[in-house]
């Protein structure tokens, strides 16, 4: 991360604060969520993560960096939270009440209660990699982990979801 | 199975809520705000006068 800051001082991509707002409102949401675990907090972590975002220098070389700092701050702000708790613990049962699609087939309820099962630093690069769609450097960085430890985590991370997701890829 | 496959079916199961939209519009407002506070603040470019590129070039004007 400090070193994709550092390279970044001199160009900038240009995006105004509203449309970032707009377009990574449900990134930072989510991912707040994930950490604190409730609707109350996670406004919270979220009106601040943005509000850091308007105080900062407008510094950004990619789009992907500014994604990564956006993430970045909802970690810390979340953390900064909920100091004394591990990330990912015992929320994930509270992030599906919050939101209701409809029914859920047995397939993604099977698939559901395959991710709770996840140990948190597999959910953790699971949910970076595949949702918010970041690469395996970039969770490196961002989680403060090897990219070794980061593939590996993702490596048995699928292999635990293997079935769950097959048979909810058939169904769905 | 590939990776935007296995993306969807991941946000399917975990079904993760979105902000509520009185909140979004809340922090679009101070975006604003911040953003007319950015403008405001940032050097303004000295008014020049540039010569064309072909009086630059020596040549007659249009």
């Amino acid at each position: 991360m400090r070193s994709i800051q550092n390279k970044c001082r001199e160009t900038d991509i240009q995006m105004d604060a509203e449309t970032v707002v707009r377009t990574y409102s449900n990134m930072v949401y989510r991912v707040a969520m994930r950490y604190v675990g409730n609707a109350t907090d996670a406004d919270d972590v979220y009106s601040e993560v943005f509000l850091r975002y308007f105080k900062k220098e407008r510094n950004f070389e990619s789009e992907e960096h500014r994604k990564a700092w956006l993430i970045k701050v909802t970690m810390n702000c979340s953390k900064d939270l909920f100091a004394d708790r591990h990330p990912y613990e015992d929320i994930t049962e509270m992030q599906i009440e919050q939101e209701d699609n409809g029914p859920a087939s047995e397939e993604i309820i099977d698939l559901r209660n395959a991710i709770k099962q996840l140990k948190p630093e597999y959910r953790e690069a699971i949910t970076m990699y595949y949702i918010e769609g970041l690469s395996v450097r970039e969770i490196s960085e961002l989680l403060d982990r090897p990219e070794n430890t980061v593939k590996s985590h993702l490596k048995r991370g699928r292999e635990s979801l293997k079935a769950a997701l097959e048979a909810a890829d058939k169904a769905v | 199975m590939e990776r935007e496959r296995i993306a969807e079916l991941l946000s399917l199961a975990l079904n993760e809520p979105k902000p509520p939209e009185r909140l979004v519009e809340r922090t679009c407002w101070k975006a604003r705000a911040a953003e007319e506070r950015f403008r405001a603040a940032a050097p303004k470019k000295p008014i020049t006068t540039q010569k064309s590129p072909d009086i630059q070039k020596g040549l007659p004007g249009r």
